[in-house]
């Protein structure tokens, strides 16, 4: 009460200073009177050391206005086990290892104004920990989190960096140097998949091409190798998330068939198309796509009825498309997601965001007939629900 | 006085159209979702109303039920101004337009006829909460088409990079 009225006259922080001193003081008290009933053993605070051992999810919450968050997840029970905060408009990527989560994303000085500061981050991702932080260009695109727009390099010591002011590049960040290589111009082009065999990236280009870009060690980079023209942008555009299958890049188109795109070569080329999607079917999402290596299933989100702007919208199924018979083995239930991903392991799980931060897991049941099933769900676990992925 | 207008012309448009179907619908603020551009490059900052062809206006349009319908939100990716301060044509005060934008072509079903629509974020604050979030994407296309994309941050050509909200300017017809 004293100090109540006291602090109408004064300063909040002596206010504060005197609040602290007071709750001290009630403390000791308290502590003397708790030792003389009970045997109290004091309690101390500690900082969790790392999230549990095990299988989790990492949740992308994608800040514009601020941090971005991303929430990890058991993957059994999807409980909260910690998060990993970086910058406005962050991407995110996890390490082939699974051991590092990587994220670029930008911090303005002034929260929504000021100067910009673009900074790759490596987390430890199970202490949740930032192991280093690189400085970049500040073109770092600010966009929705995908899987086109960071990656890492095919021998791990580059990630290969989407940029945009809008006009695009891409930047390729040395990760043994600490310290960006260089800025490749990219017109016209969206999102970057490294190459698996050479220092190179592929990149998809508004006149309905895949381009290919190499760099060296030293900065230098060659000129722009540019496939034949392998899809519509206007009548049948493809969506900016790629998945590996074997050696090739495979692409989805807005109509539901999926590209499949040799990129080992000097200059991309179209291997060939498989039309899965049925009458009335067709393709939605963002990172709308997962693909589980050991059973040759991708995983696609789905909706009906479409039409022109429709490519975005939630899920109502989740397609199974056996890659080597190139056929639909499975349509399942899906519940409004936009982005999915794939775990490992000889059975996968698939892990799926809707528009309104609800994560669900879905257990697989493989066979000549692929069949998902709701394990578990959580809602409202993210704000801005982007890109996510697994540790295992 | 550009507010009073469009509030007069809002309320001529009550009616609501239907035609951007059942998908322009208001995802709600979580859902999310950018804005881009990059087309109309200073084109809201140099004539942030015109070309104003009232006709483009006098059609059904908006509605309190569901403010995402509204005929020129067709490709809009955003919180809407007009509940964050401004209006249909206006940044809320203090903030600034975005130098980029993205475009979409938006059908009037009042005159049956085809809009260029120019969507410009206001950049520099933070977003508002309570604001709708709108989330359509007739013509919509992924980056390598950067002036129909919606998903990055349309202001990040400006001192100010934050992002606000989303205005729908009517520039021109696409006929």
């Amino acid at each position: 009460m004293t100090l109540k009225h006291h602090s109408q006259h004064t300063s909040r922080l002596p206010m504060k200073n005197k609040a602290i001193s007071a709750l001290s003081l009630l403390a000791v008290l308290g502590g003397q009177a708790g030792a003389q009933e009970v045997d109290l053993e004091p309690e101390t605070l500690v900082v969790e050391e790392r999230i549990s051992e095990g299988e989790h999810v990492y949740v992308m919450d994608m800040g514009i206005s601020g941090p971005s968050s991303i929430m990890v997840l058991n993957a059994d029970d999807l409980s909260l086990e910690g998060n990993i905060g970086a910058g406005n408009f962050s991407q995110m990527l996890m390490s082939p290892d699974r051991s590092s989560v990587y994220t670029s994303s930008v911090f303005m000085s002034r929260y929504t104004y000021g100067d910009v500061e673009a900074v790759v981050t490596e987390w430890d991702s199970q202490a949740l920990t930032a192991k280093r932080e690189i400085i970049v260009s500040n073109k770092l695109a600010q966009t929705l989190s995908q899987r086109g727009a960071l990656n890492l390099s095919s021998d791990g010591g580059y990630l290969v960096v989407q940029n945009a002011t809008p006009a695009t590049s891409v930047s390729i960040v040395d990760l043994t140097e600490n310290k960006e290589l260089v800025e490749i111009p990219t017109p016209g082009c969206w999102t970057a998949y490294p190459a698996l065999d050479d220092m190179a990236f592929s990149t998809l280009c508004g006149d309905g091409t895949v381009v290919k870009y190499t760099y060296a060690a030293d900065g230098s980079f060659g000129d722009p190798a540019r496939s034949d023209k392998i899809f519509d942008p206007d009548a049948n555009p493809v969506f900016g998330n790629a998945v590996r299958v074997g050696g090739n890049l495979v692409y989805v188109s807005y109509a539901g068939a999926l590209l499949v795109v040799d990129d080992s070569a000097d200059t991309p080329t179209l291997v060939k198309t498989i039309e899965f999607a049925e009458e009335g079917w067709a393709p939605s999402g963002y990172n709308l796509m997962g693909y589980h290596e050991p059973s040759q299933t991708l995983f696609i989100t789905m909706h009906s009825n479409p039409f022109d702007g429709s490519h975005k919208l939630p899920a109502e199924e989740i397609w199974a498309i056996n890659m080597e018979s190139e056929t639909v083995t499975g349509r399942s239930e899906a519940n409004g997601e936009g982005n999915i991903t794939v775990s490992g392991g000889d059975v996968p799980a698939v892990f799926g965001v809707d528009h309104l931060g609800g994560v669900r897991r879905y257990d697989v049941t493989l066979g000549d007939t692929v069949s998902l099933a709701k394990a578990a769900e959580s809602e409202g676990v993210v704000f801005f629900a982007t890109i996510l992925s697994t540790d295992y | 006085m550009t507010r009073i207008i469009d509030k007069l012309l809002e309320r001529l448009d009550k009616s609501v159209e239907t035609n951007i179907r059942s998908s322009a619908r208001q995802h709600g603020r979580r859902s999310f979702l950018a804005r881009t551009g990059s087309a109309l490059f200073g084109a809201a900052v140099l004539s942030p109303v015109l070309p104003f062809d009232r006709r483009a206006h006098a059609s059904e349009g908006g509605g309190a039920e569901d403010p995402c319908s509204y005929w020129r939100h067709c490709a809009i990716d955003g919180f809407l101004c007009d509940q964050s301060g401004g209006s249909l044509t206006t940044c809320p005060p203090g903030s600034s337009v975005s130098a980029v934008s993205w475009v979409g072509t938006c059908s009037n079903p009042d005159d049956g006829k085809e809009y260029l629509i120019s969507y410009n974020d206001c950049c520099g604050k933070p977003f508002i909460p309570t604001a709708t979030f709108c989330n359509n994407n007739k013509g919509e296309r992924p980056g390598y088409r950067m002036s129909l994309y919606n998903d990055v941050n349309w202001c990040t050509a400006n001192t100010d990079k934050g992002y606000h909200c989303t205005v729908s300017i009517v520039v021109g017809t696409a006929e």
